[in-house]
């Protein structure tokens, strides 16, 4: 069933239950209390009745008979009955007669009150007290005002479910529609976007509801998608690219010194201009190949225990070694004394190169000026932040910055491919860890790094 | 008498913004205090609220929790991992008295043997409802260090975790 023709029968059938309930109730009470009323007028009349006519005393008879005559209007097919009680009687000749069931007379006797209803006509039987003995006096009328008035009330109540049936039944269609409404206009407008058209996005209401944020996080879902179309497109114009600048360099110099007899210096610098490009050519697959692999999670790398500071200070001899001018400082100052806390689980040569990438990025982009690398940790994941004072990344292009063969517009001067940070962000997510890159530009870039603790004890 | 002989354990107080870079001031209380353990209570000012309803769900560790952001509360951690033999306790109390008495049986309470307050930066009003505490501070009897560093250039890292490390 279509979820909206279910919004339509819950709405109706939780609107028409309410009115039938109500109108029950209604109905149930308001005839309750017309009869319990009617049979309190009858008591009444056969006290008033059993006083004028039975009373020892002229003058109560009079009065009463006064009272009778000016304010008890006579009802509709009324009737009064005097029977006297006397020991032995068994009432069953006048039950027979006005068609009375012995028990009502027994109940008269017994508790001094009993009501009955025979057809139209109600009976209500008192025991009077008097000088004259002890009487059952019953009245009987028939209470045609109060069963017209409930007939109509019921008449009325039906015609009132109906209408309001019919009422809730129209709201609940509009209702339904215009909640689907929007849905639907959001579906037909994503339908239009296509993977040719993913520029396309959907237009936001101005009302602050959940379909905003639906229509929100449509739009969001679609910039990520279209980012990453991008990024797969310039990934292979870049990576074409950037292999086929070495290649056409090797065979352009291979072509010109073949084209004449040379002399054997020329043979040998031709060779090594060939051979540095070939060089390069391999250094840009070997880290296409790793790129592959670490961002592959089908194959499990060995991971074991690895102490962040002793991680630290073997990516500073690395960097001493290829680079000695460097000025990279270990800021021990928030570190913790424990090892405990120093501890992740990891791959050493993994993380040793993602370190080394962002140490030697830094170094890079800064002409050599000092870069610290701090340690701490904090509840349940060890920090590193690793500070230069280089040229930064402008604010557009950081969220290109993992894409690979991705080079920022300012560092035209420095030699690289764009590799080295896809790479380090697919190490650190393969240690569950996090990677912030803050950066301003000509003013230095932060990377902030956290992974989690690996819980090592001591031993 | 306190000072004369190394004192095992004592309790400071330092006023706080939540921001990282108020954090300087517990970073310059370790290195100035020569005690054993230290209990810090980082304090912040803030008026209670005047509406009855809140009064009658209030509580302080909310209160507390919702002027504390994540990467304040990390480098807490980070501290108190890194001088964990010396740090007893570091904890967030929030302030909300009106006078000088007030103030004094707050520091009495929680017997506080030293303030640190910083000489130039200016704590920030976190919350629309927070106050400054330094005149009570500085009208106080306890002793009172000031420490100062200078102003911080605008990084790209102000107010995140990193910049813990900078400091």
């Amino acid at each position: 069933m279509r979820t909206q023709s279910k919004i339509v029968i819950v709405f109706f059938l939780i609107s028409l239950t309410t009115v039938v309930l109500l109108s029950a109730s209604v109905y149930f009470f308001i005839n309750r209390y017309s009869f319990t009323d009617f049979y309190k007028r009858l008591e009444i009349r056969g006290v008033v009745t059993a006083k004028a006519t039975l009373d020892h005393e002229e003058a109560s008879q009079a009065v009463m008979q006064e009272v009778r005559a000016l304010h008890l209007e006579k009802l509709p097919e009324e009737q009064e009955y005097f029977f006297k009680i006397e020991a032995g009687k068994t009432f069953a000749e006048e039950a027979e007669a006005l068609g009375l069931p012995l028990s009502f007379f027994k109940t008269v006797v017994e508790t001094g009150t009993a009501t009955h209803q025979a057809a139209e006509i109600f009976f209500a039987g008192i025991r009077h007290s008097g000088k004259a003995g002890n009487y059952v006096v019953i009245v009987s009328a028939a209470n045609h005002f109060g069963t017209q008035l409930v007939s109509y009330l019921g008449t009325i109540l039906l015609i009132g479910i109906l209408a309001a049936s019919a009422f809730a039944l129209f709201v609940s269609l509009v209702f339904s529609r215009q909640v689907f409404n929007p849905v639907k206009e959001i579906t037909d407008r994503v339908k239009e976007i296509s993977s040719q058209s993913l520029h396309l996005r959907l237009e936001q209401s101005r009302t602050n509801d959940v379909i905003t944020e639906l229509e929100i996080t449509f739009n969001r879902m679609l910039d990520r998608l279209e980012t990453a179309f991008e990024t797969q497109h310039n990934f292979i114009s870049n990576a074409s690219h950037e292999l086929s600048t070495p290649l056409t360099t090797i065979i352009g110099e291979a072509e010109v010194t073949l084209s004449k007899p040379r002399a054997e210096a020329e043979y040998t610098e031709a060779l090594h201009t060939i051979l540095h490009e070939a060089e390069r050519l391999e250094k840009i697959t070997k880290s296409l190949l790793f790129l592959a692999q670490t961002g592959f999670a089908g194959k499990v790398q060995k991971f074991d225990k690895v102490r962040v500071d002793q991680l630290l200070w073997d990516v500073k001899d690395t960097i001493d070694k290829i680079n000695p001018k460097n000025k990279v400082q270990i800021n021990t100052s928030l570190m913790p004394d424990s090892p405990e806390q120093l501890k992740i689980k990891g791959n050493e040569q993994l993380l040793h190169l993602a370190l080394m990438n962002l140490v030697g990025n830094a170094c890079k982009y800064s002409h050599n000026q000092p870069v610290t690398v701090s340690i701490g940790t904090a509840a349940d994941r060890v920090i590193l932040v690793i500070k230069d004072a280089g040229i930064g990344i402008p604010q557009s292009e950081l969220k290109f910055i993992y894409d690979p063969f991705f080079r920022a517009s300012n560092v035209k001067e420095y030699e690289g491919y764009g590799i080295g940070l896809p790479l380090t962000r697919n190490i650190v997510r393969l240690h569950d860890g996090d990677m912030q890159v803050l950066s301003e530009l000509n003013k230095g870039t932060t990377v902030q790094l956290s992974f989690p603790l690996g819980h090592y004890t001591l031993g | 008498m306190r000072r004369t002989t190394r004192v095992m354990q004592r309790t400071i107080l330092i006023p706080t913004d939540f921001t990282i870079e108020s954090l300087n001031l517990v970073k310059h209380a370790l290195h100035a205090e020569d005690a054993q353990k230290l209990d810090i209570i980082l304090v912040h000012g803030l008026h209670l609220t005047d509406s009855i309803f809140d009064l009658l769900f209030f509580s302080r560790t909310k209160n507390v929790e919702k002027l504390v952001n994540a990467d304040f509360e990390a480098a807490c951690t980070i501290l108190k991992n890194k001088f964990a033999t010396r740090i007893n306790s570091l904890r967030c109390q929030l302030f909300s008295g009106f006078t000088q008495s007030a103030f004094i049986n707050f520091l009495e309470g929680n017997r506080v043997d030293q303030i640190y307050i910083p000489q130039t930066y200016i704590l920030q009003a976190t919350a629309s409802n927070s106050f400054d505490l330094m005149p009570y501070i500085k009208a106080s009897a306890v002793a009172v260090a000031e420490v100062h560093w200078e102003p911080l250039p605008h990084m790209p890292e102000k107010n995140l975790l990193a910049e813990l490390f900078l400091l």
